[in-house]
């Protein structure tokens, strides 16, 4: 299909649903259920507002350093995991096992044993260094052996295999590793909010806010939120590790 | 000289190379013959010390510069074609001369123009020449070939055959390379090693009658020795 026609289809579907919800809002019995009006307008009086930045800065913030505190280990170990199969071994347990726990369970507790301004960065950190352990452990798992070999033919210095084989080859796999945990790190970050009281200004509480308004306009009008910067994050990163070579 | 002595190599209880004896010769292309699945792979990446063999003796393969004609071309997807080149050359090298000789090489093997093309962008027989070019651009003191020229066709193969004759007789790096092709064997090798089936043993040694310059299809003995060849030692 031609890449203008299925443009002008997203569009189509995306007012058909616009249209949808409007009538569906129409014929609410309950008072709460909101019109995607209701939404534009509390998303204006949200962004309008003089918080409004204060707050999705924290949220942003609060998820950059759950990512770095998560990415920073997740690389090293990784390498360890490369360079020593027991750590490989033991870290498949490990990732496997805080993937089960349910995430909800990771916030309760983090609520009831840790400082509270600190807990939604905690609670991220849990979920996201498994999504981004595995990615880098599998990339380097998976490096090319045939590219190695010609390597070791051609005498390569050690530096020179990491510089031009394992780091480009890693690179796809850190990408794919960082969107979905950046993903991940917003919606459990906002969750996490919601249940953190010790911070007012994030995206999470102002939700709770709302939400106990029984205002959900303001709650729709924030997860559209969370979802377009969600949304320029991973453009962020698509553009900061553009590739110019098409990998076959 | 390499020689090899006694080399012997199982995998688990299979045994696929048994007490072969072997050797090249300087300046002198050695190609050895055999079926599918002999072990000729093997036996080269014995040569090259990629792997151990279980038992024998390998004397003069300390070499110091060595190249390598894999079945595929190996290149790195994200370095654009001078600079896969570019790679292989010793650090030691100055900056411009690497450049210079890369764009040369690049020349000799007709991908002027491409220089700045990733392998992607690049077709099948292009990155073949890419790195055939990689393989003699560091003048090494050996090159092994691992039936690089399999999955070309007739007529790039032929190509293949003439541009590395060109690049061969400049330095005449000793070539040590596997084939089950005995028409690329007799096309390029001075000396040729036919071997059996599993447990691989050496059927019969063949200096090349036709000399270096000579060997095409066109010269009166070619198709006397393929058939020849193909009769006593392939068919039977």
């Amino acid at each position: 299909m031609k890449k203008h026609l299925q443009n002008v289809l997203l569009v189509v579907f995306i007012a058909a649903f616009v249209v949808l919800w409007h009538f569906l809002s129409l014929g609410r019995k309950t008072l709460i259920f909101p019109s995607p009006y209701e939404v534009i307008v509390s998303l204006y009086s949200i962004i309008a507002s003089r918080s409004f930045l204060p707050t999705v800065f924290n949220t942003v913030w609060a998820v950059f350093l759950s990512f770095a505190a998560a990415f920073i280990p997740a690389l090293i170990i990784g390498i360890i995991s490369k360079l020593v199969r027991f750590v490989y071994r033991l870290m498949e347990l490990v990732t496997g096992f805080i993937r089960s726990i349910p995430t909800v369970a990771i916030i309760l507790m983090a609520l009831l044993l840790l400082p509270l301004s600190y807990t939604p960065v905690i609670i991220c950190y849990f979920v996201v260094f498994p999504v981004l352990y595995t990615n880098i452990s599998e990339g380097l798992q998976n490096v090319d052996e045939k590219l190695l070999e010609m390597a070791r033919i051609y005498r390569f210095s050690n530096a020179k295999i990491i510089r031009n084989i394992y780091i480009p080859s890693l690179k796809t796999y850190i990408i794919a590793g960082s969107r979905s945990a950046l993903g991940l790190n917003f919606k459990v970050m906002v969750m996490a909010e919601v249940f953190n009281f010790a911070n007012h200004r994030t995206i999470g509480a102002q939700m709770y806010m709302h939400k106990i308004q029984i205002d959900l306009a303001g709650v729709f009008a924030w997860a559209l939120i969370v979802v377009a910067v969600s949304i320029i994050f991973d453009l962020l990163i698509k553009f900061i590790f553009r590739e110019n070579y098409i990998n076959d | 000289m390499i020689k090899l002595l006694n080399i012997k190599k199982s995998f688990d209880s299979t045994i696929v190379l048994d007490n072969l004896d072997m050797i090249f010769e300087e300046e002198s292309i050695t190609a050895i013959l055999g079926p599918s699945g002999c072990g000729k792979t093997t036996l080269l990446r014995i040569s090259a010390g990629l792997i151990n063999a279980d038992s024998g003796e390998i004397t003069g393969a300390d070499r110091e510069k060595m190249s390598f004609l894999f079945q595929e071309p190996r290149l790195l997807p994200w370095k654009n074609a001078w600079k896969n080149l570019e790679l292989v050359i010793p650090d030691n090298v100055d900056k411009e001369t690497r450049k210079r000789l890369c764009f040369e090489m690049l020349e000799k093997v007709g991908l002027k123009g491409y220089e700045n093309h990733y392998p992607s962008e690049l077709s099948g027989g292009m990155r073949q020449r890419l790195s055939m070019a990689r393989a003699f651009i560091i003048q090494s003191d050996i090159l092994f070939m691992d039936e690089p020229f399999q999955s070309l066709d007739l007529k790039r193969r032929a190509q293949m055959i003439s541009l590395f004759k060109d690049l061969w007789i400049k330095n005449k790096p000793m070539v040590i390379m596997v084939t089950h092709d005995v028409q690329e064997a007799l096309l390029l090798a001075d000396k040729l090693y036919i071997l059996s089936d599993k447990p691989t043993r050496i059927l019969k040694e063949i200096q090349n009658p036709m000399p270096f310059e000579e060997r095409t299809v066109k010269n009166e003995h070619f198709y006397g020795l393929e058939r020849e060849i193909i009769n006593e030692y392939i068919v039977n």
